[in-house]
């Protein structure tokens, strides 16, 4: 069983950084240097919520279903 | 093909510099469909790796040094680079086309210098075991590691880079003594009036910050240092001492090659250096920025160095770039807060929203009556409205507005 936690990113935030995606690479895929949410399951809450304080714009928020 | 001879029917890219510039141009340049050579060029023997974490998780134990790669190897491969770690860019022959380096040189038909900065170091600590700088990955674990038994760590320097290494000890349990010269942290970045809610946050978090004070004598012990003369007459006995005072930019190996150098490698408004066929970007590329009237910068910033190798790389592609006009986007992580800069900082400045020392907190610089920086903690949208009101050189009404969209 799951997290069950959204991401969401706000692409106007985003600089590009693929800090989400090195730390959670199912989680979060840069497109074009945007990123963009893929699986969230695909890491632990830890691991998503250090993506989310690591993000240098705060483009990324970790938010229960 | 032999590295002096080159094809008539297509052309290869050399660049000089393997971080994160000279990474974003090859992956620029693939992604916009550029099927030539590209030749990229780095001096430490490891792939391209992100600074920024080396001076916060890297530090704090919570990331692997593996996971600060650009791209994991796999995926680096697709990009059909011709990669050259492990080798130093040693001169330049303009004329001939060649980057010279310690593994022989290298024919380009377009060069982009991306070499980057190093860190500034003070002779003082030349040759001590336990005083360091931190710029480069294999420093980063090194610091880490040192960090595990050290009780007191000084660290020189309370710009970023020393208040996030001050960060990370503090949240370690160590003590650390922070010296800054100037009478308030940050006091070039920011400004002295913004700088002073800094100085609060170092405190407030338990470091024993100095400022106005430097490290007059270093009294050793064998080949450690260890008991420091402060310039104000007091004395500490640190474990460790890191020396944070800024970086230099690696243009050393450029010196008597010809092209103009000065605070960097000398370029137009479109990055172009002296030498025909060559550019610079990041952190070695001096350049005068359209954004601020032309006024000529350098930029230490992770995202000036992505976005002047997107710039060359569109530029080599044959798009009609125009010049570049960077906002010098920076952010900082000390003591769990978020600090973002943008812009450049003048002397007029003022709160925009919530007060100096609480968060959140945004401030805005002023020249001729346009908003020309901005500084927030703790408060990224009013960043991004912020940088975009810069970006369109709005006037401080229009700017004002924006915000309450």
């Amino acid at each position: 069983m799951g997290h069950g936690l959204r991401i969401e990113v706000d692409a106007e935030l985003c600089i590009g950084s693929g800090d989400c995606e090195r730390l959670a690479p199912g989680a979060f895929e840069l497109v074009d240097d945007v990123a963009v949410v893929r699986d969230p399951e695909a890491a632990d809450e830890e691991t998503l919520r250090r993506a989310e304080r690591s993000c240098p714009t705060g483009a990324i928020r970790v938010l229960d279903a | 093909m032999p590295d002096n001879v080159r094809s008539v029917s297509s052309r290869r890219v050399v660049v000089a510099g393997a971080g994160l510039a000279g990474l974003r141009v090859a992956e620029t340049l693939r992604r916009l469909g550029w099927e030539d050579e590209i030749v990229l060029v780095g001096e430490e023997d490891v792939p391209p790796y992100d600074r920024p974490p080396l001076s916060k998780d890297v530090l704090l134990g919570l990331r692997d040094p593996e996971s600060v790669a650009l791209r994991p190897r796999e995926r680096l491969g697709e990009l059909d680079l011709d990669l050259r770690l492990g080798v130093r860019a040693t001169g330049l022959d303009s004329a001939r086309r060649e980057l010279a380096t310690d593994a022989g040189p290298v024919g380009y038909d377009e060069l982009v210098i991306a070499t980057g900065s190093v860190a500034r170091s003070l002779p003082l600590f030349d040759g001590l075991e336990n005083a360091m700088t931190l710029r480069t990955l294999d420093e980063a674990i090194r610091l880490r590691d040192d960090l595990v038994h050290a009780g007191h760590v000084v660290v020189v320097g309370a710009g970023f880079i020393g208040s996030e290494i001050a960060s990370a000890a503090r949240e370690r349990g160590i003590d650390v003594t922070v010296l800054e010269l100037d009478p308030v942290p940050l006091q070039r970045v920011l400004g002295a009036e913004l700088g002073n809610g800094f100085a609060a946050l170092h405190r407030e978090n338990g470091t024993d910050l100095r400022l106005g004070v430097t490290v007059e004598r270093v009294e050793r012990d064998g080949a450690r240092a260890g008991r420091l003369h402060l310039t104000d007459g007091t004395a500490i006995e640190p474990d460790l001492v890191v020396v944070g005072v800024g970086a230099v930019p690696a243009t050393a190996w450029l010196e008597g090659s010809g092209l103009e150098l000065g605070n960097g490698v000398v370029c137009d408004d479109r990055l172009r250096a002296s030498a025909p066929g060559v550019s610079a970007i990041g952190d070695v590329c001096s350049w005068p920025n359209a954004l601020f009237g032309g006024r000529r910068m350098r930029v230490e910033h992770w995202t000036n160095a992505s976005e002047q190798a997107g710039h060359v790389a569109r530029g080599l592609i044959g798009e009609d770039t125009g010049p570049f006009r960077g906002s010098n986007f920076v952010w900082s992580d000390q003591y769990g807060v978020r600090i973002q800069f943008v812009g450049v900082a003048s002397p007029d400045v003022a709160a925009v929203d919530g007060t100096i020392g609480s968060a959140p907190f945004l401030a805005w610089y002023r020249e001729d009556g346009r908003v020309v920086g901005a500084l927030a903690v703790d408060a990224p949208k009013l960043l991004l409205r912020s940088r975009k009101a810069i970006e369109a050189g709005a006037t401080w009404e229009d700017a004002l507005a924006s915000l309450q969209d």
